[in-house]
């Protein structure tokens, strides 16, 4: 460690001089501090149970502003699917009437904002959990979109579906590929719901599945 | 190996560990820090300003029992989910949310122009940390560096200087009673929470340096494409720059100089001779990554927390250490 950003008296930090029982506490809590921080931060990436042990003895540290059980995106790019813009589209009979976020519309702000930022990490917690086969986080996601839909136009029934742009490799893509890279042929559904505003006055989410991979009908013979 | 020689070793440890720790620094730094968080913190909590009750209020995007359902589902279950409070699940109706969006945003505002800055600073921290803690799967990289920046500086005198509280202090006294000495313009407590910021940066930096090294394409050097080709990701279409081969080099050359200056920010920072050249490597990587990312937030705060790295000298002027 190298004291460069600080002025540095001798006689306060010889160390011959009388050390208080005060920087004796303080020196522990930094030590500890320290130690969980590397362990709540590490542990977003460490499978090893060590690093589970401590980061879990350190929670309740975590918990006062440090939160990092979400592991933030410190790597910005790992080429996981999942990590390629994601966005909901909201259906309404058969248009399109709110993408979240969306740079091409106003209602989740501009691309730089906090609030765009926020849709977008809710698009890829989404993406996250279909990778996982999460359907509880999924459907909560998918139910908050609803949520926010139904309070501020009062659309009760709708379908809510999961886009992914894939992104193409130049040295396999034409060059040409790169002019509209919002061309539809980038985009992949892969996740949609009905979604409506239930009696109880609850959002009400239920995943769509291919037909081939559908229950039949009771009393059907098929 | 012999005991004298642990004996010294634990002798030089332990004085290299009170000079880091327990001299003092310059509070102007940590004001001018404050100010820089506090903006930040504004902007951030502004975002808010037009539906904050949709995304916080009982019919909201995403309720408390909906985080309750993610939190106890498998992918997100971490220990620290039980540790999470927030002030914001005590707000049971829209106007309960944004009256509590107000206060927050006053708390900040005073937090900013250093306004009762012991109270505010730890106010402010409580009122982030409940939007953050209200629905985290919402929040990444830079709400956790504006957590933790708050927090720190909550340790430090960063009112004293550049502030209201400075200004109303100042009133009914004479010009000799207003020239501070050097003594009473740093504090051991500035110095902890200036040391916390860097550590907690350069910790940042290895975790984020080492991380990408797990990937692939930090080393084939194709990283900086897959970032930009996100149509809704990157503020600038730099998509052009696939098309030849120049244009693949200066990508490959961008990947590795991310990468690369993280990796010895986290160790080289340290060093002052090189500090400069390091922060300075360090600021151009993350303004370049703004326009790659969109993530403005997130590299303001780093830029904002480099700054930590600064020496102050008894003018309040900042500047680079050279020596």
């Amino acid at each position: 460690m190298n004291e460069a950003t600080t002025d540095q008296p001798k006689a306060s930090t010889d160390s011959n001089a009388e050390i208080t029982t005060g920087q004796v506490v303080i020196s522990m809590l930094v030590g500890l501090h320290i130690v969980f921080l590397l362990a709540c931060v590490f542990s977003g990436n460490a499978d090893s149970q060590l690093v589970r042990r401590l980061a879990s003895t350190a929670a309740p540290h975590c918990a006062i502003g440090l939160r990092t059980n979400y592991a933030p995106d410190f790597h910005l790019s790992q080429s996981m699917d999942f990590e390629d813009d994601h966005h909901f589209e909201v259906v309404v009979g058969n248009e399109v009437v709110a993408k979240f976020p969306s740079a091409q519309t106003n209602e989740t702000g501009s691309r730089e904002g906090f609030r765009y930022q926020r849709f977008r990490k809710m698009a890829r917690q989404a993406a996250k959990a279909l990778v996982s086969e999460d359907d509880a986080t999924l459907s909560e996601l998918v139910r908050g979109i609803g949520e926010y839909v139904n309070s501020r136009d009062g659309t009760e029934r709708m379908v809510i579906r999961l886009v992914a742009f894939r992104p193409y490799d130049w040295r396999e893509e034409p060059p040409q590929a790169l002019a509209d890279s919002l061309d539809p042929v980038f985009y992949e559904e892969l996740y949609a719901a009905d979604v409506w505003l239930a009696r109880s006055g609850d959002i009400s989410v239920h995943k769509r599945v291919p037909p081939a991979e559908a229950a039949p009908p009771v009393g059907s013979s098929k | 190996m012999n005991r004298f020689y642990l004996g010294r070793l634990a002798h030089e440890f332990g004085a290299t560990w009170m000079r880091f720790w327990f001299s003092k620094a310059n509070d102007r730094l940590a004001a001018r820090m404050r100010i820089a968080i506090g903006i930040i913190c504004l902007l951030w909590l502004y975002s808010f300003s037009t539906d904050v009750a949709d995304w916080f209020g009982p019919k909201g995007v995403l309720r408390t029992q909906a985080i309750r359902n993610i939190e106890s589902s498998s992918l997100l279950d971490s220990p620290a989910s039980q540790w999470r409070f927030s002030l914001l699940d005590y707000c049971t109706t829209n106007s309960q949310v944004a009256t509590f969006h107000l206060v927050a945003f006053g708390l900040a505002a005073a937090f900013t122009i250093g306004f009762a800055t012991p109270f505010t600073s730890i106010a402010t921290l409580v009122a982030v940390s409940s939007f953050v803690q209200r629905a985290p799967i919402l929040f990444g990289a830079a709400e956790h560096l504006l957590l933790s920046a708050i927090l720190y500086l909550c340790i430090a005198p960063c009112g004293k200087h550049l502030s209201l509280d400075a200004l109303l202090s100042r009133r009914g006294k004479t010009a000799d009673d207003l020239t501070p000495t050097a003594s009473e313009s740093r504090s051991v407590r500035s110095n902890i929470a200036l040391r916390l910021i860097q550590i907690h940066l350069a910790i940042v930096l290895l975790y984020s340096g080492l991380t990408k090294l797990s990937g692939v394409v930090w080393w084939n050097g194709d990283a900086v494409w897959w970032m930009l080709v996100q149509p809704e990701s990157a503020l600038v279409d730099f998509s052009r720059l696939g098309a030849d081969l120049y244009g693949e080099l200066i990508m490959n050359a961008w990947t590795y100089a991310i990468v690369g200056t993280e990796l010895i920010a986290a160790t080289l920072i340290w060093f002052r001779l090189v500090r400069p050249l390091i922060i300075t490597a360090c600021v151009i990587v993350y303004l370049s990554l703004i326009p790659l990312t969109g993530l403005v937030g997130y590299c303001s705060i780093m830029i904002v927390l480099l700054f930590s790295f600064l020496h102050h000298s008894d003018s309040g002027d900042p500047k680079l250490c050279t020596a």
